[in-house]
């Protein structure tokens, strides 16, 4: 088995794509539950917010297998580029990589700040959920899209 | 300093089978090249090429600056 994948490239750039993707969507999926959390128990803010930046670590590690990967796969199999399913996944690729500088810039260290105070409430806070709850929701259904255009590519 | 080198590197690196794939990095080819011929002969592949480098380089800056973030934490 472990012959197989380091005999056969291709393979192995599959193998750390899935990898890659699992962790980024995983940590997503799980950074939405844990930050939605405060917004019914007010209390639990301080450790979500402690958990964001780990969690975040674990997307941007997902990022960085899925484009070494997806770079040496895209030179092999470059006939890809002319599916438009690639084409669609390729551009949502960039609007999650936009709102995931977003998230890590301006959502994450403003969830810092505001943990704290989570408790009282303040237009501050309503707009800072407003905002991250569309990033958030942005994130999450992009993923799964992004998960089902690879699947129907690969399969398809 | 380094850094940003380390990062252009990479990202030539990166971007480097696409400038073979289109022939301009190949002397032979590109001394073939005539001013006709596009620049890229596959956007697509060049843009998604690129694309690629650039949330590479950037994920693993991100992935840097949360390691110090982390150790700063610890220290």
């Amino acid at each position: 088995m472990i012959d197989v994948l380091l005999q056969d490239s291709v393979t192995l750039a599959r193998f750390v794509h899935v990898l890659g993707a699992v962790t980024a969507v995983g940590a997503v999926l799980v950074t939405d539950t844990v930050n939605a959390v405060p917004h019914f128990r007010p209390a639990f803010a301080a450790t979500a917010a402690k958990v964001a930046s780990l969690l975040s670590f674990l997307v941007w590690s997902g990022f960085a297998l899925l484009a070494a990967s997806g770079l040496y796969l895209l030179q092999i199999q470059s006939h890809l580029v002319r599916d438009p399913l690639f084409r669609a996944k390729m551009l949502l690729i960039v609007i999650l990589f936009v709102n995931g500088i977003f998230l890590n810039i301006w959502v994450t260290p403003r969830f810092r700040a505001l943990a704290d105070t989570w408790a009282e409430d303040s237009a501050e806070k309503e707009t800072f959920e407003r905002i991250a709850g569309a990033a958030a929701a942005i994130s999450l259904i992009g993923w799964a899209t992004v998960l089902l255009f690879g699947v129907l590519i690969t399969h398809g | 300093m380094n850094r940003i080198a380390a990062a252009c590197m990479l990202l030539l690196v990166s971007v480097q089978p696409v400038i073979a794939h289109t022939g301009h990095g190949n002397a032979s080819n590109t001394a073939a090249t005539t001013a006709s011929e596009p620049l890229v002969q596959d956007p697509w592949l060049a843009g998604s090429t690129i694309i690629g480098a650039v949330i590479l380089v950037t994920s693993l800056y991100f992935i840097y600056r949360m390691i110090r973030t982390f150790r700063r934490e610890q220290a």
